[in-house]
């Protein structure tokens, strides 16, 4: 009698069964089994990534030079007009693969420099692991990227992750190429990392702002917010929009002086014990190709406080 | 057996396809939801069962790809939950409404991108234990709407592959 009861509403079962085990996951997550389960998903996943990603380069290289050659029936005329427009569009891409290669060089020297800009804890010079995005994730909003290093790359949890991109100054509008926060590593796998971005509400760096001595704490606002927000800024501190927000490099995994973003708007009132700014971060998502992971570690002492704090 | 593990792998594929090649077709902040078309598929062609099971497990994957273990803060399992109510919505409309012609496709995608818009709004701001209407604003207007157009164009290709795919492995079988 009661297996035909559930036989006959087998549906209706499974149903609970499935938004029970949903709602568990949501209010009670157990990062272990999402460890294993990520782990086992970035493994078998990446040579198809790997493959995939090396067939829509191809099909996207192909597609332009069909499309570039595609003239069948033309005109003297418009054969003529067609070769300008032609060469035009080379001098064009001349000029803008002049320009990528100077940035490209940039990256490089700025790579080989980089120990011995970043020389700020205990005198050791850092070293970085260049790595590239492979996966970003499936939904609307860049809440995380895989990029193709792991362990095996000497890769760990928390280290810090930046990235160069253009930046235009406000009153000179030249672009120079800077170094910006991106994140830090969440997951690591033997191949694969996990980057948690800066604009997620997990991520929290401690800042400065430039130029002067006041500090505060940096955390994302989350799914549908870019901007960032700054909390814990004494009351005293004098700051207005268009400031420019880095790294303090002191309670924090991150060398000090690399750059977030500015602040865009200040959120405090009056009666507020602390001041808090609303800052737009520079680095763009959209156009993240190269990341650098900073091997660095937290101080033995940061690290058993971070542990007796669990 | 042969028909759950099909439709895992297609799963599988569908995943991996949104987070590398799919970016490249992004229009704005949006893309179009393969799993959720897959999802709805199986629904209004296998019914309930099939499309809950589809929907849990082609969010369990999604949630795989977005969770960053020790430091989420709570969404895993949001796309699992999102997804399976899908596919248990979708299974509902299993025989009721005539689901093969490309224009009733059409609207129920659109109708059920919609309606997950409005699920994956509530399940955020719930979690996130406040209501921001700005973002909520700027959700719907830079990502949703255009994901109901481009999942809605997708929907009828999509599922005449799926047919075909469907119809060579039953022949199999």
């Amino acid at each position: 009698m009661l297996n035909f009861f559930f036989y006959k509403n087998k549906n209706a079962f499974v149903f609970v069964i499935l938004i029970s085990i949903s709602t568990f996951s949501i209010a009670n997550g157990s990062s272990k089994v999402e460890n294993v389960l990520n782990e086992g998903f970035l493994t078998v996943s990446s040579p198809f990534v790997w493959v995939i990603q090396s067939a829509g380069n191809f099909l996207g290289s192909t597609w332009e030079g069909i499309a570039t050659h595609f003239n069948a029936d033309l005109t003297e005329k418009q054969k003529f007009i067609e070769e300008v427009k032609k060469l035009k569009a080379m001098i064009e891409d001349t000029e803008h693969l002049k320009q990528e290669n100077l940035e490209l060089k940039l990256q490089l020297k700025y790579q080989s420099h980089i120990e011995y800009m970043n020389k700020y804890y205990k005198g050791s010079p850092w070293k970085t692991e260049p790595a590239v995005i492979t996966m970003r994730d499936p939904g609307t909003f860049y809440k995380t990227f895989i990029i193709n290093k792991g362990s095996y790359h000497g890769i760990k949890i928390n280290m810090p992750v930046i990235a160069f991109q253009n930046l235009k100054d406000p009153v000179t509008n030249e672009e120079t190429l800077e170094k910006v926060v991106v994140g830090k590593i969440a997951q690591v796998t033997s191949i694969n990392s996990k980057i948690l971005p800066i604009n997620s509400p997990n991520c929290i760096i401690h800042a400065n702002i430039k130029g002067s001595v006041f500090k505060g704490f940096l955390e994302g606002r989350g799914n549908f917010e870019e901007n960032l927000l700054l909390t814990q800024i004494d009351k005293m501190a004098n700051l207005s929009v268009g400031d420019e927000i880095i790294t303090s490099g002191g309670q924090s995994i991150f060398p000090k002086g690399i750059k977030i973003g500015r602040i865009k708007e200040d959120l405090s009132s009056e009666s507020d014990f602390m001041r808090r700014v609303s800052v737009e971060p520079y680095v763009r998502f959209s156009t993240l190709d190269t990341i650098y992971v900073i091997k660095t570690e937290y101080s033995p002492y940061l690290k058993k406080l971070l542990e007796e704090t669990k | 057996m042969r028909g759950y593990i099909f439709r895992f792998l297609i799963l599988f594929v569908a995943v991996l396809l949104q987070s590398t090649l799919l970016e490249k077709f992004k229009i704005g902040e949006a893309k179009p939801d393969l799993i959720l078309i897959i999802t709805l598929y199986f629904g209004f062609k296998g019914g309930i069962m099939s499309g809950q099971v589809t929907g849990f497990f082609g969010g369990l994957l999604e949630d795989i790809v977005r969770s960053v273990g020790s430091l989420t803060s709570g969404d895993f399992g949001t796309n699992m939950l999102i997804k399976t109510l899908m596919g248990f919505a979708s299974g509902n409309v299993y025989r009721r409404i005539f689901s093969d012609n490309i224009v009733m496709t059409f609207l129920l995608v659109f109708i059920a991108t919609l309606i997950k818009g409005i699920l994956y709004i509530i399940v955020v701001q719930i979690s996130i234990k406040e209501f921001q209407f700005e973002h909520v604003l700027k959700y719907v207007k830079d990502s949703l709407i255009i994901e109901i157009v481009l999942n809605s164009m997708l929907s009828p290709f999509l599922f005449n592959l799926l047919d075909k795919l469907n119809l060579s492995l039953e022949k199999e079988v």
